[in-house]
């Protein structure tokens, strides 16, 4: 895991710094009595004049410190600025999760039980409707009816403006209400995915010898489509579950843009508008190794699942 | 009269189309005693067993006629009713025992959940009447069994399991369908012992589906033989194996591999030592073992060990051994295929060519037959003229239909896929072919029809066989000499006269004594 996050960093600091356009540009653009002398001194303070490898050991040298560096924007610590932003994006990100997988499962196993049926066919539409409809049109569809037409839910942020004074319970509440919109639209879109991969993986498994072995011994229809059917249709979600780690913060920034939430997609999209080399590259640490860690979450979550891997052949 | 069944016909939808599978069946089945339900794939046997417990898949299937069982009509009962029969009154066996235990439930569990589904019994009773069962069918160390996953154990120890799931309810009719098929010919024999064993015990009624007439004439007492969908001949097991009256009975009679030599008939060709083909010396190849997660134990599967074989041109050695016993690996070692850890192969380059075993996993199903067998000559750089000689040629050589040849492998019956697996084989014009139980899961009457071909075959281009099988029978039609591996040693390597008639190695004459 650990050459495979060092390969990622290597890959992306080139990436980064081979891009056209620089920090110290955005600081110097707008001034035209800066000269060409004070410009090199700039890049001379930030380190950036030398070779690009050696500011890739310098920039390691610090990771291996668990110091990402200062901001070149406003020069607060990268780490103090993800920290405010990531518990947000992650929180948004869990519950929608949850919710899909909440209802994604049963609609997958409904219509793969019930093949063909009206259920079957309508859950197929409005799923792929969702899936086809572009999250931001949909995110600007609930603002409309819910926040301003209807007006009960707030469309935008994470908190309302006097949250500092709210209690406890009230404060949870405020948030929640907050997060309904965009948990719902980033939810909307996930549901397809996982509904139908739900549907053809027990689809797969309901023709198994196995399950037509667990019918011939008499047990009840329910005891052979939850847990004979179930039990195994599960496995390929839980690498499913552990690929969908990456989207989290790529798929955020739609999502946190049109709420004007302020999380990690958000984030790491302006800086790098404005060449922020340090939040950049915390921010892709921080992701790489969200996505490592939910592979291996989910390899081990496999391997407990399906004894066939835990015990090896 | 426990169970009749009266016109039982069965259609499925298919794309839009009803085929009819099974057309208008009766047959009966009294109190204690095994039917043998023979026929062919497709024949419709196995689906008219599902029938009758309603297993088979809604959406697609009609069934209609009647299944009188215990005064009731089981084609009309409802969702609860069928429950209650299935398990307890009407139990099951299927063929594969690898794919009909559920993977990720122990043992155990899947045997006390089969009781409890029908009694009411505390699970720590059920759970001791499974370890009983499990003793039953001869199982050792049942506890181990019980807390063990499907995958941990061989294919002769589940599909003891599943005949303990099977006999756990002490069932009036047990259906078995082909479950020796998938097993080596030694647990086989042991496997249909059982059987007979528990039906005079339980005093239970066996339907018992397969193809193979040497288990019928092992187990059964009344025989029905089906051809498409229909039932064409019945009667008393000695009465259809000695006077069948159906010309396709004869047939399929005729087609079964028997193993005809006897010592009288013996002879012993003088040592005329031919031109050595294939030679390999001292042989070993081993394999690590993996387990859990990411770890590698450093333990190692030795799957060749210490072989040495010489194959003389125009001959055919039969590599004969269970499953797990080497015989593939060794094939693979021949063809280089994979690198042996010592040893060497010496075989000319570019000669031999493999075949096989199920020509519906082993051919592309993307290509057109054409393609297929032409692949070889087009790598090795054939022109236009030359590909559409040797296509014509090839075909004719395994009789497939040039016309055929834009087709694409599902539209093709078992047994013409293995011809074209063979046309592949001979599109390069090998001298040796490697064949790698090449009609194992072929229907007899089409296993006759291949291993003809393939004898003509060797006559007329001279090829030298590898033929590997775990069915005796079949290669002592085929082989000159027959090689018998045992836990990846050959422990007996002789004439086949020999093998067949005095055979020396232990395990060897255990092999033989299974043959049905």
């Amino acid at each position: 895991m650990i050459p495979i996050l060092i390969g990622i960093t290597i890959i992306s600091f080139a990436v980064i710094h081979l891009a056209p356009g620089k920090p110290t540009d955005l600081m110097v653009q707008l001034k035209p009595n800066v000269d060409l002398e004070a410009r090199e001194k700039l890049n001379q303070i930030y380190g950036l004049d030398k070779p690009i490898y050696v500011q890739y050991f310098n920039w390691i040298k610090k990771l291996a410190r668990l110091d990402f560096g200062r901001s070149f924007i406003d020069n607060r610590p990268v780490m103090e600025k993800i920290s405010e932003r990531l518990p947000v994006t992650i929180l948004i990100n869990v519950l929608a999760m949850a919710i899909i997988f909440l209802f994604s499962i049963p609609i997958g196993v409904k219509s793969a039980v019930r093949r063909g049926s009206v259920f079957d066919k309508t859950t197929t539409i409005f799923v792929f409707m969702g899936f086809a409809a572009p999250s931001f049109w949909i995110g600007l569809l609930l603002m409309s009816f819910f926040g301003v037409r209807l007006g009960i839910l707030p469309v935008s942020g994470i908190a309302s403006l006097d949250f500092e004074n709210f209690t406890l319970i009230h404060k949870v509440l405020d948030v929640m209400r907050h997060l309904v919109l965009p948990v719902s639209v980033i939810s909307i879109g996930g549901l397809a995915g996982i509904s139908r991969y739900m549907r053809q993986s027990m689809l797969g498994v309901i023709s198994q010898d196995y399950v037509r072995t667990a019918r011939a011994k008499g047990l009840p229809e329910k005891t052979v489509i939850y847990k004979h059917a179930l039990g195994n249709a599960l496995l390929p979600i839980i690498t499913i579950l552990g690929l969908s780690v990456p989207s989290l913060i790529s798929g955020s920034v739609i999502i946190e843009t049109i709420f004007s939430i302020p999380g990690m997609g958000r984030l790491m999209f302006e800086s790098v508008f404005t060449r922020d080399y340090n939040v950049i590259m915390a921010g892709l640490v921080v992701s790489a190794f969200l996505t490592l860690f939910g592979n291996l979450i989910a390899d081990i979550a496999y391997a407990y699942a399906d004894p066939r891997i835990r015990y090896g052949k | 009269m426990l169970l009749t069944v009266k016109n039982l016909k069965i259609h499925f939808r298919h794309d839009g189309e009803i085929v009819e599978a099974v057309r208008g069946i009766d047959f009966a089945i009294n109190e204690n005693e095994v039917v043998g339900l023979v026929g062919e794939s497709g024949s419709g046997k196995t689906v008219s067993a599902l029938s009758i417990t309603k297993l088979l898949p809604k959406g697609d299937s009609v069934v209609t006629g009647e299944v009188m069982f215990g005064g009731k009509n089981l084609l009309d009962a409802n969702e609860e009713e069928i429950r209650r029969v299935r398990g307890s009154k009407i139990a099951m066996i299927f063929q594969e025992p690898s794919t009909s235990l559920n993977p990720v439930l122990k043992i155990g569990e899947q045997i006390d959940e089969a009781i409890l589904a029908h009694r009411k019994i505390s699970k720590k009773n059920a759970r001791k009447n499974t370890i009983e069962l499990l003793g039953k069918v001869n199982l050792n160390d049942p506890e181990r069994i019980c807390a063990s996953y499907p995958h941990l154990l061989s294919g002769g120890e589940r599909q003891r399991a599943m005949i303990a799931m099977a006999i756990s309810l002490e069932p009036e009719l047990l259906i078995a369908d082909e479950p020796t098929t998938a097993l080596d010919v030694t647990i086989q024999s042991e496997i249909l012992k059982l059987l007979l064993e528990l039906k005079k015990e339980l005093r239970m009624s066996v339907i018992f589906i397969t193809h193979d007439f040497g288990i019928i004439n092992k187990i059964a007492e009344r025989v029905l033989v089906m051809k498409n969908g229909k039932i064409i001949e019945e009667g008393k097991k000695e009465d259809i194996l000695s006077f069948p009256k159906a010309e396709y009975t004869k047939k399929l009679l005729l087609a079964v591999p028997k193993i005809t030599i006897k010592p009288e008939t013996r002879e012993e060709n003088p040592a005329k030592m031919g031109r050595v083909l294939i030679e390999a010396k001292n042989l070993n190849k081993a394999f690590a073992i993996e387990k859990g997660l990411l770890r590698n134990t450093g333990e190692k599967i030795r799957a060749v060990v210490n072989v040495n074989l010489k194959i003389e041109e125009g001959k055919t050695v039969g590599l004969v051994g269970e499953s797990g016993s080497g015989k593939t690996t060794l094939a693979r070692l021949l063809l280089g295929l994979i690198q042996p850890d010592s040893g060497k192969v010496t075989i000319p380059r570019r000669v031999a060519q493999i075949v096989f075993q199920d020509p519906y996993s082993s051919l592309d199903p993307r290509m057109r037959m054409r393609d297929i067998v032409l692949e070889g000559p087009t790598i090795r750089g054939a022109s236009k003229a030359e590909k559409v000689s040797i296509l014509k040629d090839v075909l004719s050589k395994t009789q497939l239909d040039y016309e055929e040849r834009m087709k694409y492998p599902h539209q093709f019956s078992g047994g013409q896929r293995q011809r074209i697996a063979i046309a592949r084989a001979l599109a390069v014009n090998p001298k040796i072919l490697i064949l790698d139980e090449p009609v194992s899961s072929l229907d007899v009457l089409i296993q006759s029809d291949i291993l003809k071909l393939l004898k003509d075959l060797q006559k007329t281009l001279s090829l030298t066989y590898v033929f590997i099988s775990h069915d005796l029978r079949v290669v002592e039609y085929m082989a000159d000499e027959v090689a018998v591996m045992y836990k990846g040693e050959i422990v007996e390597l002789a004439s086949r006269d020999r093998i067949y008639t005095s055979a020396q190695h232990p395990y060897t004459r255990r092999l033989l004594s299974s043959v049905l």
